[in-house]
């Protein structure tokens, strides 16, 4: 079976005064029609930026220098823009951190919804009404899909007449009218009250079923990733450090920083336990080449691992980037 | 991305902020240049008598609209030329220099005294000292620039000290709005409420808490004010309403050569330049120094 | 704009009237020469038939009763006669603007078409070629002295190259029936094309000069935005939609780049104003910038009076729309 979404030795790299920045450094990754792949990693760790550059969104001075990607098995880096750009919000499409600042504040949220739709739709009737009419009706429906009561009647609002998760929801709608076959939602929850950060979660996940799309979900939250996902990606300074089911890596953690991870996330099973922070804080210094990129934090570096590391595959899918640990 | 910067910001830390200053503005090639360009214009005002290469005043009708040296029937002791009344047109400009140079010193700093005071007061006082001045202020924003010392001149007569007069009466108003706002802002924050706390009189918080940390904009403002002080000087000495003759002023020169533009072009162009040359140049050393001083507005 | 915030607003902006009215009042107040000797000139008017005149001007009572007489007469549109022409500062005005009024806003119309424009394509094409050109340009723009900048075109088009007129609103030759008094806009309704033509290259030169400071500062203002409004995350989402980039810089970009653009033009309008008086002069521009000026050498000060207050009122007027402008266009503001 062919991914419906694989990533290749995709590298991102930034051109500053300062030198060059490894923001995405050689990730391989593969996400297959109707599943939900969980990202996780801190800050700064490039997974936003991989899959940035997946929809083709890297901002100079930003740019991806090497790599393939690879949509329903057609590489999509070569490309033309304007094909690129069919692909976006029709096949793939990606939600933002803060619908706040996602969405336009000086357009109604209904033109906003419906512009993915126009910006693609080659199935809407030809006639300017029945074309305006076909258009309302989509965007209502998905509207009311993603539960904005009263739909039909709040079109012409503005995004700072609705409340945090309701702009939330608009954001998905936007993303989803077109019918993705993915959706990257990026760092969903993080903006809103903890009340809420759920029902959108759930959102995400019955929309995944109802659309039978894939879902990225990325998220500097492992907690929230283990929950909601049956894959996961531990990103660390550019590179994919661990990645497996969920399972594998929450029972046989084989990453120092996926254990670190591990043991800082609070468990409502085991309230006793101590909550350990990973000491130090991940810097561009790290995503140099030519050693481990955990070495500065690692408590088990040593000497070997003053090297480029491979992946090592440990089976069923569970590969891991450490030489260290075997478990 | 702070982390990548760590060892350039290790390197500067050690010296002096001015110091620091001084070296960002000295890497900017065009900041320098114009610095260097206003240098030039103020030594020129003030050694104008002794490096003007004939008498400003001198009336001569046999050399009456004498072209530029380059042309035709000029000659290097007028280099730029002569006026309708036969006077060397570089002597003009070079003494033309310390009108437009006294003028845009002159009015910016007494308005910016005034405007400094004012805010501060303001700012800090708050109450009806504030309404009162914030008011004034309104008002004065409510004439547009020209106008107002179109209206005042008229009112007051021509003249260097009228005009000096007329202008600092609107432009103090500038800086006592940026003091104010700043003033408003710093007297809640903690190195004020230490001084406060301690039994510091008003006078002291003002002037040696607040004033010293709010100087940066202050400076920055009124740099850029000397530019659009001397255009407004030129523009009102273009009309006849500022320095009167037979002072050589630029704007007023202009307004000799208008008469003359078919066939004595340079007796309007030259002045014109000069104006352009030196407001050019402190735009563009104020952008310099706004950059560095102020760094909420660069780019 | 709430109810109350615009009810602020508007007691504010009649403080503001009201106080320019004093100023102007006293400014005139301050000028030296007895008005009737001014008026009377060197006629030989007895001393009681100046004694007359003066109690006919109302020059003879207090200070506050003329300034309320002032402001009643000035709020009736009546300031009094012109010392010189014999007619009412009013109708002077009136005649005199049309002129004024069309020029300014062939200047705005000019400065905005090349600055909005350019300030955006600098940019989207920041550190450009393009950008770095438009940035000199607006630098050298903001220098520039207009009176000179205005010398500098007539020298090279009209003096020259003899393209275009060097002054006045249009040549004698040509006879264009009064509707609106914009020359434009009569000598189309009159369907004179020939006239209107003659109009229109007599306002190339003055309203570029005029349009000149404003196109550089407003194409500054429009830079400014709409980089602020390129770094936005909804630009970035709305490319994730897949939208044209010419549709996302279109409807996402400009609309919320205008919001202070539009402001700025309208405030930087009213400054048009202040630079008319320059620029009709130059031009021969039969305006009310001439008007005031000419008045100022004649000492005709009841013409200066009305004329300082009437640009001072359209201005703070300008800056009041400017302000209502903003909240309209702004829905986050807009409540």
């Amino acid at each position: 079976m062919t991914a419906l979404l694989a990533i290749e030795g995709l590298q991102t790299f930034f051109a500053t005064p300062a030198g060059e920045i490894r923001a995405v450094d050689g990730i391989d990754l593969e996400v297959a029609a109707g599943e939900c792949l969980g990202v996780v990693g801190e800050s700064g760790s490039g997974k936003s930026m991989a899959f940035l550059s997946v929809m083709g969104l890297v901002r100079r001075p930003g740019r991806v220098v090497a790599g393939r990607i690879l949509l329903q098995g057609e590489d999509i880096l070569g490309l033309a823009p304007a094909a690129r750009r069919g692909l976006r919000g029709r096949v793939i499409a990606m939600t933002m951190q803060d619908a706040l600042t996602a969405l336009n504040p000086a357009l109604t949220v209904g033109e906003q919804v419906a512009e993915t739709l126009e910006a693609h739709a080659a199935d809407l009737p030809t006639g300017r009404a029945a074309r305006r009419r076909a258009v309302r009706a989509r965007v209502v429906e998905i509207l009311g899909l993603v539960g904005l009561p009263d739909a039909g009647r709040r079109l012409g609002d503005y995004p700072h007449q609705f409340s945090g998760g309701m702009r939330q929801r608009i954001m998905i709608a936007c993303a989803l009218v077109c019918r993705p076959r993915i959706l990257v939602a990026d760092e969903p929850t993080t903006a809103l009250d903890v009340t809420v950060q759920a029902q959108i979660l759930d959102l995400i996940g019955d929309m995944r079923r109802e659309l039978g799309m894939a879902v990225v979900l990325i998220s500097h939250d492992l907690g929230v990733v283990a929950e909601r996902c049956e894959r996961v990606a531990v990103f660390y300074a550019g590179q994919v450090v661990e990645t497996g089911a969920v399972r594998d890596i929450l029972d046989r953690p084989a990453h120092p920083y996926t254990r670190g991870l591990l043991r800082s996330i609070p468990r409502l099973d085991d309230p006793g336990r101590r909550i350990e922070p990973i000491p130090g804080q991940l810097t561009p210094a790290d995503a140099r080449p030519g050693r481990c990129r955990f070495l500065s934090r690692c408590a088990l570096a040593a000497p070997p691992c003053r090297a480029d590391i491979a992946l090592a595959d440990l089976g069923r899918g569970h590969r891991v980037r450490c030489v260290r640990l075997r478990p | 991305m702070s982390e990548s910067a760590g060892p350039l910001a290790a390197a500067t830390a050690a010296t002096t902020p001015a110091r620091r200053h001084l070296r960002e503005l000295g890497r900017d090639g065009a900041t320098m240049a114009a610095v260097a360009v206003v240098l030039l214009f103020a030594l020129m005002a003030l050694l104008a008598p002794w490096i003007a290469p004939q008498d400003p005043y001198r009336a001569d009708f046999l050399r009456r609209l004498q072209p530029p040296a380059w042309i035709e029937g000029g000659s290097w002791a007028f280099p730029l030329g002569c006026d309708a009344l036969g006077r060397d047109l570089l002597s003009r400009i070079v003494h033309g220099a310390r009108v437009s140079m006294l003028i845009g010193l002159l009015v910016v700093v007494v308005a910016t005294s005034v405007g400094v005071l004012a805010g501060l007061l303001a700012g800090y006082l708050r109450g009806w000292v504030d309404v009162v001045i914030s008011r004034l202020v309104d008002i004065l924003l409510g004439f547009p620039y020209l106008i107002f010392a179109i209206g005042l001149m008229a009112a007051l007569g021509p003249g260097f000290l009228n005009m000096l007069v007329a202008l600092v009466y609107k432009e103090w108003v500038l800086p006592c709005r940026v003091v104010r706002a700043e003033t408003l802002a710093a007297r809640e924050q903690d190195f004020v409420e230490a001084a406060r706390a301690l039994g510091a009189s008003r006078r002291h918080i003002m002037l040696r808490e607040i004033l010293p940390n709010i100087l940066s904009p202050v400076i920055v403002v009124a740099t850029f004010r000397v530019a659009y002080v001397i255009i407004i000087e030129a523009s009102l000495s273009f009309l006849g309403l500022g320095v009167q003759p037979p002072t050589a002023s630029w704007g007023s020169m202009i307004a000799d050569g208008r008469q003359f533009l078919l066939n004595a072009w340079w007796v309007s162009t030259f002045p014109g330049l000069a104006i352009l040359a030196l407001v050019l140049a402190i735009n563009v050393a104020s952008q310099g120094l706004r950059d560095v001083l102020d760094p909420r507005f660069a780019r | 704009m709430s109810p109350i915030k615009l009810l602020e607003r508007l007691i504010q902006l009649g403080f503001v009237l009201f106080g320019i009215s004093l100023i102007v009042f006293l400014m005139m107040e301050a000028t030296p020469g007895d008005p009737v000797e001014i008026m009377l000139g060197d006629s030989l008017a007895s001393a009681e038939q100046k004694e007359l005149l003066r109690r006919d001007m109302g020059l003879d009572r207090p200070l506050v009763a003329r300034y309320l007489h002032f402001v009643g007469n000035a709020l009736g549109g009546e300031f009094g006669q012109s010392f010189f022409h014999r007619r009412p500062v009013a109708d002077l005005i009136l005649e005199r603007l049309p002129a004024t009024i069309e020029l300014t806003l062939v200047a705005m119309v000019v400065a905005v078409a090349v600055a909005i424009p350019l300030g955006i394509i600098a940019a989207v094409h920041r550190g450009g070629l393009l950008d770095r050109l438009a940035s000199v340009g607006a630098m050298l723009g903001v220098s520039m002295p207009g009176f000179w900048f205005g010398i500098l075109l007539i020298m090279l088009f009209a003096v020259r190259l003899h393209l275009l007129p060097v002054a006045g609103r249009i040549g004698y030759s040509h006879e264009v029936p009064a509707v609106t008094g914009l020359l434009l806009v009569d000598s189309l309704i009159a369907l004179q094309p020939a006239s209107f033509l003659a109009a229109l290259g007599h306002l190339v030169l003055p309203a570029v000069t005029l349009g000149l400071a404003m196109a550089a500062i407003l194409m500054r203002v429009t830079r400014t935005a709409m980089l602020e409004v390129l770094s936005q995350d909804y630009m970035t989402f709305a490319e994730a939609k897949g939208l044209s980039r010419r549709r996302i810089l279109v409807r996402h970009g400009l609309k919320n780049a205008l919001i202070p653009t539009v402001t700025v033009a309208a405030i930087e309008t009213g400054s048009l104003l202040g630079g008319n008086m320059i620029v009709e002069t130059i031009f021969a521009w039969p305006g009310l910038g001439r008007l005031v000026v000419e008045a100022i050498f004649a000492r005709n000060y009841p013409v200066v009076q009305a004329c300082v207050l009437f640009y001072a009122v359209t201005y703070v007027l300008l800056n009041f729309v400017a302000d209502v402008l903003y909240t309209v266009l702004n829905p986050k503001v807009r409540l």
